[in-house]
């Protein structure tokens, strides 16, 4: 129970943070008194949680499914041959920053949520690879012998045997991908795609810095709620 | 006839490269440098000798992908990346004859082509060694020069964008680097101390490592946007400090939050390589009669030395791509040429922004990587 | 040369050491056994300081250690330890002039020392330049005792120097230490759990269990009169006797040369491999030969048996 308090906690206050933005108008009012509108009215802030949520949930399940599906195919026999491969990319690619790769996305697929989302699924599908391989990889070959010796044909040694073990760090490259996810997503507003970016970049633009902080507070929040729930899920896989 | 071996990773990407002309736009043909323009499929777009490199490349790539010739593919490899530029350059060239204010925009089959391409020369690298790369390197080098300096890319439209900014450029760039720079010598001066005191005191560093990261886990938007309030509250409260150059916006924020983005990587690792010195080799140093200092600079910090390295290329490589962010709170540099471009719709213009953040990325990472000693095995 | 009084040591409110009274000889080859935690190593730590001892005195030459600086104290003595500690970033002749740097020794003088310590551990000189990865095991240990005695110590200590290794680099690196504790004359204080190894090298055999001295002897005064069970099960209850020949030469129990020539044995062997090829060849007479085959003596099987 305690491994879920602080998840709980985060999420709590990224809830009431969420629903309770618009009665902190007077609060911004005192804060920044010059401003005319010193509440984000466009959109409700749960509206703009959910469509973040729902653009980094798409790109972060499919870049997770495929990315480990990669990571095992390359360490399979009969994948080897592309290990080198996956390994070269998703080691250089992580050396270009996520903005760039957004904004370069953008300019061959055009504005809207489909290049987003194809721009952060690219993204996040090299932490989850180099990690699946790094976790499948550092099985120790005596384990792998005797679950073979022991009558394991080769997918229930993966399933029973092999995945078990590199759990923990498959977890670590799915929490990096998440989490890059998260704030790439908040600066694919940039490229027209409504999520808790929106608010940044108008107050941004329109100098208000109500609107600044209420986007930042939320995006920070959903941040640190997430990093929460792969720590619970990481205490409860050790 | 020499019997087939086909390489089971370069056939497949020779595959790709046939059929991605056939569903992507190789180039996109627009009337001004704002409207969106009109998809020119890769076999419309080249002729001349352009297009008969472009074969023989494909051709040569092919024979290598069939007969596990990787010194083969990566020379044909490199050919077909030249005949791309070429073909895109010509064909920008001939447009623009007939319409001066026309724009060609380099399309996702360009783009997805020249990735399948790099691809081949990057496997074949890897299959032939240090060797292999070096040359797969040299020639990607000479032939982007080539294809610059000789004026064939000229009048795609992400150069006249460059032709325009060529100076804004320059400086964007400057000031990019500086914002790293003046990052990461801070972070430099209080993350070894830091890292050295969290390896020491255990205590210390179960409490400074996790807020670091925590840190870290914040996106970059949402704590550049964290700094803005308290800094032009900070900035209204003391004229002085705003005439200093201390304001919500700017450089200030921007340096402040790269420098905590920053302590983390550096401290966990000087931490890390610390921890990673041998309990014997400090037992045999403090045994030898070595004192404490003896055994910090000429044991300990030696050792830790590579794992330090490789947080200073983490932390700049990440430096980078955040100070392009920056850009949002008027930081300036490269971000603000790239998002310019967003914005308005200049998507050449947010190319001509966004590769230069890369080049450097990368560029940091391959020196820091030279630099690194290598690995006690 | 060394005098431990009323020593004691406890970690977390158990005693490691509890209570030692020991003193070791100039030139004497002191080997401290004990199973693991019965405070041996912490012992051998205690002589320069990595331990210092809640009670009690740490003498050397009549000197109280503490009364001199730690680092200065450990430069005078040698150290080695299981695992090596070789430091990895440097080359196996930096390594070996790790001391000597520290005492600002002039260059020339480094150079020929570490020439000099190669000979003496055999190391190829070739190995100079090398770096401590690509070392063996046993050319490993070599490199961390020629270090050890780089500052030309009076002392050495040893703690489990050999544990490490395969039992055939091991008997070889004991003999070489033998030779040169012979030829150097250094006293040296040597923790085993190796009872074999420590009735081989020893002049000296301190038993210790649960942090207190059992027992405190020569070899054979060990295997003659063990001081309690325990001592008795580290020896090996059946192979008591067997060990007690082990230290004998065969010289010193054979008799004149018989008339009749018997098979030979070599003037080298100890007494138990003299019984060990009476009962293989099924006779009770060996002739003993030195190396030109000149018949030396014969050697009774009931001499042998009689001690």
């Amino acid at each position: 129970m305690i491994r879920l308090l602080r998840p709980a906690l985060w999420l709590g206050l990224l809830l009431a943070a969420t629903f309770g933005m618009t009665s902190l108008r007077p609060l911004f009012t005192s804060l920044f008194p010059l401003l005319e509108r010193p509440v984000y009215m466009q959109d409700s802030f749960a509206a703009l949680l959910l469509a973040h949520l729902e653009l980094v949930t798409v790109a972060s399940a499919l870049a997770g499914l495929i990315g480990i599906a990669i990571g095992i195919a390359v360490t399979r026999p009969w994948g080897a041959a592309y290990r080198g491969l996956a390994e070269t990319i998703s080691a250089a690619g992580q050396t270009f920053p996520p903005v760039a790769v957004l904004a370069i996305a953008v300019p061959s697929m055009g504005f809207g949520p489909e290049p987003a989302v194809l721009a952060l699924l690219l993204y996040g599908l090299l932490p989850a690879v180099q990690n699946t391989i790094a976790g499948l990889i550092q099985v120790p070959d005596a384990v792998k012998d005797a679950a073979t010796g022991l009558g394991f044909g080769p997918w229930r040694r993966l399933w029973q045997v092999e995945l078990p073990l590199a759990a923990p760090l498959i977890l670590t490259g799915l929490r990096v991908s998440v989490i890059i996810t998260i704030g790439t997503a908040a600066i694919a507003s940039t490229v027209g795609v409504t999520t808790l970016g929106s608010p940044v970049l108008l107050g941004l633009s329109a100098e208000n810095t109500a609107y600044v902080l209420q986007g930042a507070v939320l995006i920070g929040l959903l941040a640190l709620t997430t990093d929460a729930v792969f720590d619970a899920i990481h205490d409860m896989l050790a | 006839m020499p019997r087939l071996r086909p390489d089971p990773v370069l056939l497949p990407l020779v595959g790709a490269l046939c059929v991605t002309p056939l569903g992507f736009a190789f180039v996109t043909a627009a009337r001004n440098r704002l409207v969106s323009g009109r998809p020119v499929a890769l076999l419309e777009a080249a002729e001349g000798p352009a297009a008969l490199l472009g074969l023989a490349g494909l051709a040569l790539l092919a024979l290598a992908a069939l007969r596990r010739g990787p010194w083969l593919a990566i020379i044909a490899a490199a050919l077909l990346m030249a005949a791309l530029g070429w073909i895109a350059g010509d064909y920008a060239t001939t447009l623009s004859a007939s319409q001066p204010t026309a724009r060609v925009s380099l399309g996702a089959g360009f783009w997805l082509m020249l990735g399948l391409a790099a691809l081949c020369l990057v496997e074949a690298a890897r299959q032939t060694g240090r060797a292999g790369t070096s040359l797969a390197t040299a020639l990607v080098a000479a032939i982007l020069a080539l294809l610059l300096l000789s004026g064939t890319l000229d009048q795609l439209s992400i150069l006249r964008e460059y032709a325009n900014k060529r100076d804004v450029l320059g400086m964007a760039l400057l000031r990019h680097v500086e914002i790293v720079g003046l990052a990461v010598l801070p972070t430099l001066l209080i993350g070894i101390p830091l890292g050295i005191a969290c390896q020491r005191r255990p205590g210390l560093g179960r409490l400074v490592l996790p807020a670091l990261g925590v840190v870290q886990t914040i996106p970059s938007i949402a704590l550049f946007g964290l700094m803005l309030a308290p800094l032009a509250a900070l900035a209204a409260w003391q004229p002085e400090l705003a005439r200093a150059g201390i304001s919500g916006v700017g450089m200030a924020p921007a340096v402040l939050a790269l420098l905590l983005y920053s302590l983390l990587p550096i401290a966990s690792n000087t931490a890390a390589g610390l921890a990673s010195v041998p309990e014997p080799v400090r037992d045999a140093a403090r045994g030898l009669g070595m004192t404490p200092s003896q055994i910090f600079w000429q044991v300990d910090l030696h050792l830790a030395f590579p794992a330090l390295l490789a947080g200073l290329r983490i932390t700049i490589v990440q430096a980078t791509g955040l100070a392009a962010v920056a850009a949002l709170i008027g930081a300036g540099g490269l971000g603000a040429i790239m998002f310019d471009g967003l914005f308005t719709g200049a998507l050449d213009l947010a190319l001509l922004g966004a590769i230069p953040v890369i080049g450097l990325a990368v560029l940091a990472d391959l020196l820091l990587r030279l630099a690194s000693p290598r690995a006690i095995a | 040369m060394i005098r431990l009084e009323q020593v004691r040591r406890a970690y977390a409110g158990r005693e490691a050491v509890a209570g030692v009274d020991l003193t070791v000889e100039r030139g004497a080859f002191c080997a401290l056994i004990g199973e693991s935690g019965s405070g041996k190593s912490t012992l051998l730590r205690m002589i320069n300081r990595l331990v210092e001892p809640d009670s009690g005195r740490v003498l050397l030459d009549g000197e109280d250690v503490r009364s001199l600086a730690p680092e200065q104290l450990r430069r005078h003595i040698g150290y080695v330890i299981q695992s090596v500690g070789l430091f990895p970033h440097w080359t196996v002749a930096r390594n070996i002039a790790a001391v000597p740097a520290l005492l600002g020794w002039e260059r020339p003088r480094i150079e020929a020392r570490i020439t000099e310590l190669m000979a003496l551990l055999r190391l190829d000189p070739r190995l100079a330049k090398a770096s401590p990865a690509s070392l063996s095991g046993g050319q490993a240990q070599r490199v961390g005792v020629a270090r050890a005695l780089a500052a030309d110590p009076d002392l050495l200590l040893m703690d489990e120097p050999f544990g490490a290794l395969d039992p055939v680099t091991r008997t070889a690196l004991q003999t070489e230490l033998a030779r040169i504790q012979r030829e150097t004359g250094k006293t040296i204080v040597f923790v085993t759990h190796d009872m074999d190894e420590a009735l081989r090298l020893a002049t000296q055999v301190v038993v210790l269990d649960q942090g207190r001295v059992v027992q405190d002897a020569t070899p054979s005064g060990l295997l003659a009169h063990p001081a309690d069970d325990r001592v008795r099960d580290l020896l090996g209850r059946e192979d008591r006797g067997l060990r007690r020949l082990a230290l004998r030469p065969v010289q010193s129990v054979m008799r004149k040369p018989g008339p009749a020539s018997a098979p030979a044995i070599a003037a080298a062997t100890d007494c138990r491999a003299a019984l060990s090829r009476m009962a293989e060849l099924g006779v009770s007479v060996l002739d003993v030969q030195d190396e030109h085959g000149t018949r030396l003596g014969s050697l009774h099987l009931a001499d042998l048996i009689a001690g």
